[in-house]
C-alpha cells in the first residue's frame, strides 16, 4: 500500500492537482473510481485510520452536486468516499490565510455585475464603503458588456414596455424587463453615456413648475433630478459623462432673442452645466438646429447634428468644455441624416428610398478619430422585403439594430441586421411604428453614492401643515452649481377639504437660495396658481444648502426637516 | 551562451530557480534585474513557497502567444480553490504579472458571484460587523437586488 503514497515532502505542502494528474502519478485509472470530472481535487493529507490509509482531498465546491464535498480516497478499497458535508461545518483548510488585500478585493469585485455588487455591499462595512467610494464607482464598468434597451407599445392602447438585451455572446437569449422611473414614463432619452441615461420630457404631472431632466442609472435603478431652469423653446440639452472624472455633464444651449435675431447672430451664448461645476462657453456660429434630439457620445466628445441650411456635426469636449464644428462631405450636407456610433467611431445614417423597389434603405457612413476626412461609406442597410425606419444603435460587433416595416404587417419590428449576409435576425419585439425605439447603455455604478438621490421614495406618514396635508414627499439631490449640493424636494400636498370652496389653494415655488446669502428659501407666487382647480399640488422646493459635498469642511446635511420647516412657514402665508 | 538563471526566495526561505528570460515576465522582477543585475537571490518576503511554486509553474509555461489566454484560464481553473487563488492573485499583483492576476481574480469573481452573503463571508473569512437590523436597512435601499 505504501507504494501509493507520494514522498513525504509532497504531503507537507498543499498543492493542487486534478483527477487526471492523480491517475497519471499513482495507480492506473481503473483503480480509481473518479469523482465527477468537473471537480478539482485539492490534495491532500494522509491519515491512517486503523489499517486503512485515507487520502483526504478536502473541501471542494462540486458543481455537479451543487455542494461542497470532501473526497476521501481509501487506498485499501481503492474507492472514493464522498461524505456530503454541510457548508457551515467545513473545516478551515488554510487557517493561515492572510487578510484579503484591498487591491485584490478591488480587482475581484470590479469584475462582478452590478446586481451582485449591490448584494455584497452588505457583506461588511468595509465592503460597502469600498463599493460606494467614488474611486471604485469611477473605475467600474468599462469592461462590462453593453445592454440594448428597447421601448415599444404593441398598439396605441397599450402601455410602453421596456425590454433589455445583454449584448454579449448570449445576445437575444438574455432578456429582462426594466422599470422606468414613474415620473419619466413619457420621457425621451436624450443621451446615454457610461451607464447613465438622460431623460427629458418628464411627465408634466411630476414637474409642473420646473424645467428638469432626469439622470437615470437603470443598472442600479436610481435617478436624480437636475434642474435645467429657464429653458425656453429655443434651447436644447446635450448630455455626457466625462470619461476622466466620471462627472455627468449637461450642456444647455439656448438662444437669446427671437428666431429672427437668432438667424443673424454670429455667436450664440450657451451655458454649460456640469453636475459639479458650471461655466459659460461660447458656441461657434451656425450650430443650432431645432427638432433634432439625437446625439451620440464617443470617448470624451458629445456629437450631434446641427446646421441651418447644410448639415454639420457639432462636438462638445467633455474634458475641456470646448465646442467644435465638423464639416461633412458634400454628399451628406443635404441628406436626411441621423447620428449614432459604433464602438469608438461616429456613424452617420443616411435614409432614402431606392428608385427600383421604393423601399426605405439606409447608408452607413463612418468617421474615425473625429476627423471628417475619414468619412467613408461602409454599407447600405437594406433588409429583405422591408424598409428601414430607424437605426437605434449598433452592437459591439458592429451589427446595426434596426426598426423595420413591411407591407404585410401592421407593426414594425426590431431586428439585428447582418451587413455581410444582408439578412436579419428577429429580436421578437413588435410595436406600432412611432413607439419602437432603442439605445445602448453599459452597466455602471454612477449615482450610487448620491445620497437620497433616489426618486419616488414616498414617506408613509401623513402630516398636516396648516390647511395642507403632505401626501407624500420625494427628494432628489441635484448638485449642479459649484460644489454646492442642491436638494430638491418634491412634496405632494393635498389641500384639506374646505367647506366654502372647491378651490384647492395656491402653489408656491420656493426659489433657489444662494448658499452664501442665506439658507432661508424665498417664497413667491407661482404659475401653478392657474391650476387652482386641481386638488393635488406638487411643490418643488429647492434648498441650496450650505453643505459643500466636495469640500472637506462639510456641514450638516439638509434633511426633510428643512423642507417641513419651510412648509410650515408657507402654510402660515396661506 | 548559457541561459542566465535567477534565484527567488519565498517568505519561508525556500529557494526557487528560474531562467531569467522567463522570470522577466514579471514586471517587478524585470525592474529589479535592470536595477542591480540581480546577481544574488531575489527575496520575495510576501509570497509563500506554495504560491511561488505555482507562479513559477506559470512562468515556465511554454505556450504560443495565441494559446496563452486559454492556458492561463485553464491554469487558474485547475486551482479552483479560493484561498489558493487569492494568494496567487496577490503574488501576481506584487510581481506585476497582469495576465495571471486578471485570470485569478476573474476566477474568484466567477466563484463568488452566485454565493449567498454568508457564503461570501465564509469563503473570504470576513466577519459580519453589522447587526441584522443594520443589514436590513442596507438591503432595503436596493430591495430589488435581493
Amino acid at each position: 500500500m505504501t507504494d501509493y503514497l507520494p514522498p513525504p515532502s509532497t504531503t507537507s505542502t498543499t498543492s493542487t492537482t486534478t483527477v487526471g494528474d492523480l491517475n497519471h502519478h499513482y495507480p492506473p485509472s481503473s483503480c480509481f473510481p473518479q469523482p465527477p470530472t468537473t471537480t478539482t481535487i485539492v490534495t491532500t493529507s494522509f491519515a491512517k485510520h486503523g489499517s486503512t490509509v485515507l487520502l483526504f482531498c478536502p473541501v471542494q465546491y462540486c458543481p455537479v452536486l451543487s455542494s461542497l464535498v470532501i473526497f476521501i480516497f481509501d487506498f485499501i478499497s481503492s474507492l472514493f468516499l464522498v461524505p456530503l458535508i454541510n457548508a457551515t461545518n467545513i473545516p478551515k483548510i488554510k487557517t493561515s490565510l492572510k487578510l484579503l488585500s484591498l487591491d485584490i478585493l478591488v480587482e475581484i469585485i470590479k469584475r462582478l455585475l452590478v446586481k451582485t455588487l449591490i448584494q455584497i455591499r452588505s457583506v461588511c462595512k468595509a465592503w460597502k464603503s469600498l463599493i460606494d467610494s467614488s474611486e471604485f464607482i469611477a473605475g467600474y464598468g468599462d469592461d462590462q458588456p453593453q445592454h440594448l434597451m428597447t421601448s415599444y407599445r404593441f398598439s396605441e392602447e397599450n402601455g410602453v414596455k421596456y425590454v433589455c438585451f445583454v449584448d454579449d455572446d448570449t445576445f437575444r437569449q438574455q432578456k429582462f424587463f426594466l422599470t422606468i422611473p414613474h415620473m419619466a414614463r413619457e420621457a425621451i432619452v436624450i443621451g446615454s453615456s457610461h451607464g447613465l441615461l438622460c431623460l427629458d420630457g418628464l411627465s408634466s404631472r411630476a414637474s409642473p413648475e420646473m424645467d428638469i431632466v432626469l439622470l437615470w442609472n437603470p443598472s442600479i435603478r436610481k435617478a436624480i433630478v437636475v434642474d435645467v431652469s429657464h429653458r425656453s423653446l429655443y434651447s436644447y440639452i446635450r448630455f455626457g459623462v466625462c470619461p476622466d472624472t466620471k462627472d455627468p455633464k449637461l450642456v444647455k444651449i439656448t438662444y437669446i432673442g427671437d428666431r429672427t435675431k437668432m438667424r443673424t447672430k454670429s455667436c450664440i451664448p450657451c451655458k454649460v452645466m456640469k453636475c459639479t461645476t458650471s461655466c459659460t462657453n461660447k458656441l461657434p456660429p451656425l450650430s443650432f438646429q431645432f427638432g433634432s434630439n439625437e446625439q451620440t457620445t464617443v470617448g470624451q466628445f458629445i456629437y450631434w447634428l446641427a446646421g441651418r441650411s447644410d448639415n454639420l456635426i457639432m462636438s462638445f469636449d467633455l474634458s475641456t468644455d470646448e465646442f467644435r464644428e465638423i464639416e461633412l462631405p458634400h454628399s451628406l450636407r443635404q441628406s436626411k441624416l441621423s447620428i449614432s456610433s459604433v464602438r469608438e467611431s461616429v456613424v452617420l445614417l443616411v435614409y432614402y428610398n431606392t428608385n427600383t423597389t421604393n423601399k426605405g434603405v439606409c447608408d452607413v457612413w463612418m468617421m474615425e478619430h473625429g476627423d471628417p476626412k475619414t468619412f467613408t461609406k461602409l454599407y447600405t442597410i437594406k433588409p429583405p422585403h422591408a424598409s428601414v425606419f430607424l437605426t437605434p444603435g449598433f452592437r459591439d460587433n458592429g451589427e446595426p439594430i434596426i426598426v423595420m416595416y413591411d407591407d404585410f404587417h401592421p407593426q414594425c419590428s426590431l431586428v439585428v441586421y447582418e451587413p455581410c449576409l444582408e439578412h436579419i435576425k428577429d429580436l421578437g419585439i413588435r410595436g406600432y411604428r412611432y413607439s419602437l425605439s432603442g439605445g445602448f447603455y453599459t452597466e455602471s455604478l454612477l449615482l450610487l453614492n448620491y445620497d437620497d438621490g433616489r426618486i419616488e421614495k414616498p414617506q408613509d406618514e401623513e402630516k398636516t401643515c396648516g390647511r395642507l396635508r403632505i401626501k407624500s414627499t420625494f427628494h432628489y439631490v441635484s448638485p449642479i452649481r459649484g460644489d454646492i449640493l442642491v436638494v430638491t424636494a418634491l412634496i405632494v400636498l393635498e389641500a384639506l377639504e374646505r367647506k366654502s370652496t372647491k378651490k384647492g389653494g395656491k402653489a408656491w415655488k420656493l426659489s433657489k437660495v444662494n448658499s452664501e446669502a442665506s439658507s432661508r428659501p424665498q417664497v413667491f407666487k407661482s404659475r401653478a396658481a392657474k391650476r387652482a382647480t386641481t386638488r393635488r399640488f406638487m411643490f418643488f422646493t429647492d434648498f441650496a444648502s450650505t453643505l459643500e459635498i466636495f469640500a472637506p469642511r462639510s456641514r450638516q446635511e439638509p434633511s426633510m426637516e428643512d423642507s417641513r420647516t419651510c412648509l410650515k412657514r408657507k402654510s402660515r402665508v396661506i | 551562451m548559457s541561459k542566465k538563471t535567477l534565484t527567488l526566495m519565498s517568505k519561508d526561505k525556500q529557494l526557487f530557480n528560474i531562467e531569467e528570460h522567463l522570470a522577466v515576465q514579471s514586471v517587478t522582477i524585470r525592474n529589479m534585474v535592470k536595477e542591480d543585475g540581480a546577481s544574488s537571490v531575489i527575496p520575495l518576503p510576501r509570497v509563500d513557497s506554495e504560491t511561488l511554486a505555482l507562479v513559477i509553474e506559470y512562468l515556465n509555461r511554454q505556450q504560443a502567444p495565441e494559446e496563452d489566454e486559454d492556458y492561463v484560464k485553464k491554469f487558474v481553473d485547475e486551482r479552483g480553490e479560493i484561498p489558493t487563488l487569492l494568494e496567487l492573485a496577490q503574488a501576481a499583483l506584487d510581481l506585476d504579472i497582469k495576465k495571471l492576476m486578471d485570470a485569478a481574480c476573474m476566477k474568484v469573481a466567477d466563484l463568488i458571484k452566485d454565493f449567498t452573503l454568508e457564503e461570501v463571508r465564509e469563503a473570504l473569512r470576513i466577519e459580519n460587523d453589522r447587526t441584522p437590523e443594520e443589514e436590513k436597512a442596507i438591503r432595503d435601499e436596493f430591495q430589488w437586488a435581493f
